[in-house]
């Protein structure tokens, strides 16, 4: 039987219309710095429920955060809305064959803390996932890598990925179950 | 490139130093969990 076309569409629906808004109001948010809700009501095109609504939900989720009053147009001053590049951070590793480098950097790609260490790929695959763990706990464990909120961990490896396992990492032609040593060691 | 693969498409191809630099795979690692939370795609995976 063809696959159907229709199988990789996203549904139609409430829910999945609410992610395109969210994206649509934080995308905003993201470019237009010290923005107010009505503000991106009129850019966006939403109701002004709407986007409160959201906004609400992006505030909870911890991505916006609220900066104090902007100027008044001749009513209530209104309330400035900032997307928090600085409270929330990530992490990434860069599993190369020399170096493992791995940053805690803040929405905003400023790198706040770094750590870089020989591969060592001679000394097995074991000793290089445990190194890779061992990075991203030394990042998580650093006094703002502690404090703040660490949405997710991403690598850059040299080699094959497959997609369909997200668990498995392909280094030099063998599959590994590089995720789940990384995940147990960072637990 | 033009002698071992994609010899076609590689004809006219300027290959540039990374504006990241070093850093360039590093940042694009960070990039795809940014990429992640802004299109909201971690929510799916969690629900």
């Amino acid at each position: 039987m063809r696959p159907s076309i229709h199988s990789a569409t996203p549904p139609r629906n409430a829910r999945y219309i609410n992610k395109l808004n969210k994206i649509a109001v934080l995308n905003l948010i993201r470019k237009t710095k010290n923005v107010s809700r009505a503000e991106v009501a009129k850019l966006s095109g939403l109701s002004a429920p709407t986007v409160s609504r959201i906004v609400e939900d992006l505030i909870k989720a911890g991505l916006v955060r609220e900066i104090g009053a902007g100027a008044s147009q001749g009513g209530r001053r209104p309330t400035l809305l900032r997307f928090s590049d600085q409270n929330n951070f990530i992490i990434g590793v860069d599993l190369g064959t020399t170096n493992i480098y791995g940053v805690l950097s803040d929405f905003d790609a400023k790198i706040i803390a770094e750590i870089r260490r020989p591969t060592q790929v001679e000394a097995g695959f074991a000793h290089v996932m445990k190194s890779t763990a061992d990075i991203i706990s030394e990042l998580i464990a650093t006094p703002l890598g502690r404090k703040k909120r660490i949405f997710g961990i991403g690598m850059a490896v040299a080699g094959l990925i497959n997609i369909f396992s997200p668990e498995a990492v392909v280094i030099g032609g063998g599959v590994a179950q590089a995720g789940n040593i990384l995940f147990d060691k960072v637990r | 490139m033009n002698a071992r693969a994609l010899n076609k498409i590689s004809t006219n191809l300027v290959i540039k130093p990374a504006s990241f630099g070093m850093k360039a795979a590093v940042m694009g690692a960070v990039s795809l969990i940014l990429s992640e939370v802004v299109n909201f795609n971690h929510e799916a995976r969690s629900a």
